[in-house]
């Protein structure tokens, strides 16, 4: 989709399956339903776009916004832009993360799995913004603080429903990311992704055109909008658990 | 080589040992955080102490299997340090210590069939049935017309258990009695 935004596109959306290999729970799939779309601009447009979507589709109130660090900082008790890494690490084995993690990237995503999500979207939805940068995956840095992504998640009815970025479109900063994100996966011993280099063309020309896009789960979506608990409840066909 | 369960076979009702003790899976989900480290949460019943807890693996670990298996026994006898127990289709006899009748004990009387938890093939804990039948042997003489207070007295019961009775309750009548709650349920006709 964003070699379509590269040549010109304009605003587009798909509603497509994604596949995640092994994850299978209440919450999680191996086979799965998202719709993906893209608008031109920053992401203050898009979240905006995402409130309402809400709105029609679920009936919620509006959502409240909250940048990651005000809500780490409120259940976890540290900085999550701040802290030393070792810090943040002997923290989450201390709430129970199977030995230390690797690094900050996975002590940051356990803590806040543990102690800040369970009180995400319970009276309106939350939308979780400006995620600490080794969080970033594809999204820019904030203008005003490289420590910071302009990433977000939407929580409501105890699921994380969307995850979006302000997109990145520096081609050199993608291949960095890349590269870091398969140095990760090979220490933890998962298979390494290859290079889309067709992708990577597309950035250095045309280029991407500054926007924002965003996935949200679609079956976790129809899990909110009946009350849900499983999403066995609203998928026709769940595979087996893999062998 | 011994036996062992993945994380994406957990189930709620699996046995498994963790910390060398036989445990059994309660609940059990599946968390992915972030781009990286997926992780099963679980909660468990740990069957040696009761105790129920919560652990963390990372998705793709293993653990192993506890050789635990439910099955249903007869009780033959006390002989005052262990309790005598037998497999009515096998004909063989388990005993089990005083520790894995966890005050059960009180309720059993020769010929009741009890789920048995076997571990490793030793008897790891008794579930007496819940609900048992058991003559008084002794308790003070009944009180006709007295049922408006809700009075209670003590009763001895044929196994030796004291329990809480209705006052109009009479020597040589049959009880029925919940394990569970330790408590008087009804009279049951002879």
């Amino acid at each position: 989709m964003k070699r379509l935004l590269a040549v010109g596109s304009g605003p587009i959306f798909q509603v497509v399956k994604a596949f995640r290999a092994g994850e299978t729970g209440r919450k999680h799939a191996v086979e799965f339903t998202i719709a993906e779309w893209y608008r031109l601009g920053p992401l203050a447009g898009l979240l905006t776009e995402m409130d309402l979507l809400l709105g029609d589709l679920l009936g919620t109130p509006p959502a409240e916004r909250r940048t990651y660090r005000e809500l780490f900082l409120a259940a976890v008790g540290v900085d999550p832009l701040s802290a030393p890494e070792e810090r943040l690490r002997t923290l989450a084995e201390a709430h129970g993360h199977p030995g230390r993690p690797d690094d900050r990237a996975g002590a940051l995503d356990y803590l806040f799995s543990r102690l800040v999500e369970p009180g995400l979207g319970t009276r309106v939805p939350t939308i979780v913004t400006r995620f600490p940068a080794p969080l970033a995956a594809l999204a820019r840095l904030s203008d005003d603080d490289s420590r910071t992504a302009e990433r977000f998640e939407v929580f409501w009815a105890g699921l994380e429903l969307a995850n979006g970025y302000d997109e990145l479109q520096d081609p050199e900063e993608h291949r960095r990311r890349f590269a870091a994100e398969n140095r990760a996966r090979e220490r933890a011993g998962r298979p390494v992704a290859s290079t889309d280099a067709r992708f990577l063309a597309a950035l250095e020309a045309p280029g991407l055109p500054r926007c924002s896009g965003v996935a949200l789960g679609v079956d976790r979506l129809v899990m909110a909008a009946v009350g849900a608990s499983s999403l066995d409840e609203v998928v026709a066909f769940r595979e087996a658990p893999d062998n | 080589m011994a036996n062992t369960y993945a994380t994406n076979e957990f189930r709620s009702g699996l046995k498994v040992l963790l910390d060398s003790d036989p445990c059994v899976l309660l609940d059990c989900e599946f968390v992915k955080p972030g781009k990286g480290q997926a992780f099963t949460r679980i909660r468990y019943r740990n069957l040696k102490t009761g105790r129920v807890l919560d652990k963390t693996f990372k998705s793709g670990e293993k653990v192993e299997a506890a050789d635990v298996l439910d099955t249903e026994m007869e009780f033959l006898y006390s002989d005052g340090g262990d309790w005598h127990f037998m497999d009515p289709n096998t004909y063989e006899q388990y005993s089990a210590a005083k520790s894995a009748l966890g005050g059960h004990e009180k309720w059993l009387l020769q010929g009741m069939t009890c789920g048995v938890t076997l571990y490793n093939d030793a008897i790891l804990l008794i579930h007496p049935p819940h609900f048992v039948d058991l003559k008084v042997v002794e308790t003070e003489p009944g009180i006709r017309g007295d049922t408006a207070t809700g009075g209670s007295k003590n009763a001895t019961l044929e196994t030796g258990a004291v329990v809480r009775v209705p006052l109009f309750i009479e020597v040589d009548e049959t009880l029925r009695l919940d394990t569970r709650s330790g408590e008087y349920v009804s009279r049951v006709k002879n």
